[in-house]
């Protein structure tokens, strides 16, 4: 079996999304791939052994706004989804997403 | 729907060459204009994209021509930067789907990543700035 990390960013209207795979020999490797994953903002960072998405973490953050009429979009707020859980649907559109189906 | 805007130099009369067109920028709908801005030629903002335009256009026979190859004049170019807008804003999810903000007029703002985009031209100011190649 196996295990890689995929991550996936949206780069907005003008450009294709990023996919990136990182393949995971140990438990540690899943750990510093999703914690670099998270440092980097990616939007949707999953796990998959073989053709399985296992779970995977979602930014859900919202835009607020600022304060001074602008508005800010904080960062980095992780959500754990996985496989058979609520929303199905979103979990496999994320998942595919990640494998670059999205 | 995505349309390119570019600006062109004049042909050479000798041989026929011109020089690369520049970039001018991008529109998607829905979205705020996506200005292509150039430091390393000290063209940061609208206002140095504009005057570099209006100098060009005006004394160097340059044109502005969108992806299609269609002659736009730098007028109607000037209105499709800044007379955009949605009747209806963009729902707070849809922004969050699209990872993207509210900006004026109903329209959607990129995030400024410092990747892509550099900036946002005001609040009021429907241009996003952004560097490197998305043509």
């Amino acid at each position: 079996m196996k295990t890689t990390v995929r991550t996936y960013k949206d780069n907005g209207p003008y450009w294709e999304p990023t996919v990136m795979v990182y393949q995971a020999a140990s438990l540690k490797d899943v750990l510093f791939h999703t914690r670099l994953a998270m440092e980097d903002l990616e939007h949707v960072i999953s796990v998959w052994h073989d053709d399985q998405c296992v779970g995977l973490w979602e930014d859900d953050s919202e835009p607020e706004p600022d304060g001074e009429g602008g508005w800010d979009m904080p960062r980095g707020y992780y959500v754990l989804r996985r496989p058979g859980g609520p929303m199905a649907g979103h979990f496999n559109a994320l998942a595919n997403q990640c494998k670059g189906k999205g | 729907m995505s349309t390119n805007y570019y600006l062109h130099a004049p042909a050479c009369s000798h041989c026929g060459h011109a020089k690369e067109p520049l970039h001018l920028g991008k529109t998607s709908l829905g979205w705020c204009f996506g200005l292509h801005i150039y430091p390393e030629k000290l063209l940061f903002d609208w206002e140095d994209i504009w005057s570099h335009i209006d100098a060009l256009v005006e004394e160097g026979n340059y044109e502005i021509r969108n992806e299609y190859g269609e002659r736009v004049d730098p007028g109607l170019f000037f209105t499709i930067v800044w007379d955009r807008g949605r009747k209806e804003p963009h729902s707070l999810q849809w922004l969050k789907n699209n990872h993207a903000i509210p900006g004026p007029f109903g329209l959607a703002r990129h995030i400024v990543d410092g990747n892509h985009c550099i900036g946002n031209a005001g609040l009021d100011a429907p241009i996003d700035y952004f560097v490197g190649d998305f043509s």
